[in-house]
């Protein structure tokens, strides 16, 4: 008689040394589920695919965005974005660029970035509200948003970045706005 | 003619929904290359294998708590623990166990944890400052102590005691810090 086992779903097989942001790229391409891969200081991170929810609010800016005169290369959903070295990369929900960068890049540089835009999740909270913004900050990215969507009303908080007391890059004016009454406008100068 | 690549995998094989701690039990039982996993709401986190002096540290704390009265089957070296009930846990460098508990255990629970200890590496630090304790002390762990160790300077262990803040919210207060050679020259407080 033999015994069935069932196929095992779980299985992660990485190398003993250090992954780096090119291990990565290679593990979110080779990515069946849509999970989505960040690298900080080689710790691996792996989420789960955004839900339908949390989709619709990219797309619904990714639209706006491109209704509103910017240009197919410049807006860009679920992007990699190189943080430090080649240890550290995020994967924020939406960015918006400076200029075209060739096709094939996984890892964008910061500075090629104006705006990144993270849509909270239960999962996301701590990391995209404070995590996620020191490190964008601090590789100088102008423009950071957060979609806050939890218990109400889809919520954006805009920050910009500025210098604050410490002398350290930090985001700082902070204004809220409703998502609805965001995409009824057109969107903020983004110098 | 088939190519054979050596010594180098690179595969995940995840379901597309958040994770749970029989899934990351399950993960950790089949790693074959020292790799931590946490779970943190649902996202896995690997951490890489820790070099050697970390794992010295470690070592040298077991060894002096032993050595001092506790058993072996409460001082335990990268368990995991428990920090929410089924999306949320952390494998720290050092626990003790208020009590024995079953041998199959994965994740303690937080209630029988009298200590937490974390060897602070480069590529942790920002967790093991920010994140963990945070986490702890919601968890209800009543001693925390993190050991920063630096280039040019001796290992220094940082003791915490849990407290509340001034929105009656648990967090670690009443620090202490101490060289490490000092704590290990001296008697393990009493932790149970």
């Amino acid at each position: 008689m033999t015994t069935v086992h069932p196929k095992r779903r779980l299985r992660v097989d990485l190398p003993v040394y250090e992954l780096t942001l090119d291990d990565v790229a290679e593990l979110a391409a080779a990515d069946e589920h849509g999970h989505r891969y960040e690298l900080i200081d080689g710790n691996l991170l792996i989420m789960a695919p955004a839900d339908a929810d949390h989709m619709s609010v990219i797309a619904d800016l990714v639209t706006w965005f491109r209704t509103n005169g910017f240009a197919r290369g410049l807006v860009l959903p679920t992007p990699g974005i190189r943080i430090k070295g080649r240890s550290s990369g995020r994967n924020p929900d939406l960015m918006v660029l400076r200029r075209p960068v060739p096709g094939g890049t996984v890892w964008i540089e910061p500075e090629d970035a104006l705006l990144v835009v993270e849509v909270v999740s239960p999962s996301t909270r701590s990391e995209d509200r404070m995590r996620k913004p020191a490190e964008y900050a601090g590789a100088g990215i102008r423009h950071y948003w957060r979609v806050e969507r939890d218990d109400g009303p889809a919520t954006v908080h805009l920050f910009a970045l500025g210098i604050d007391e410490h002398g350290e890059r930090r985001y700082i004016g902070h204004e809220a706005v409703l998502l609805d009454r965001l995409l009824e406008g057109a969107p903020p100068a983004l110098a | 003619m088939t190519a054979v690549h050596s010594g180098r995998r690179l595969r995940v094989d995840l379901p597309p929904r958040p994770l749970t701690l029989d899934d990351v039990a399950e993960l950790a039982a089949a790693d074959e290359s020292g790799h931590r996993y946490e779970l943190v709401d649902g996202t896995l986190l690997v951490v890489p294998p820790a070099d050697f002096d970390h794992a010295e540290t470690i070592t040298r704390l077991t060894v002096w708590f032993v050595t001092n009265g506790y058993g072996t089957h409460q001082v335990l070296a990268t368990p995991g623990i428990q920090i929410t009930e089924r999306t949320s846990g952390r494998v720290p460098d050092l626990i003790i166990l208020r009590r024995r508990r079953d041998g199959r255990t994965v994740w303690a629970d937080p209630a029988d944890v009298a200590l937490v200890v974390e060897v602070v590496s480069p590529g942790s630090e920002r967790v093991d400052r920010e994140a963990k304790p945070g986490e702890y002390a919601r968890a209800g762990i009543t001693q925390f102590w993190r050991i920063e160790r630096g280039d040019n300077a001796e290992a220094t262990v940082h003791q915490f005691r849990l407290g509340n803040d001034l929105r009656g919210e648990p967090t670690y207060l009443g620090h202490r810090a101490v060289l490490l050679e000092d704590l290990l020259a001296s008697k393990p407080p009493e932790l149970l």
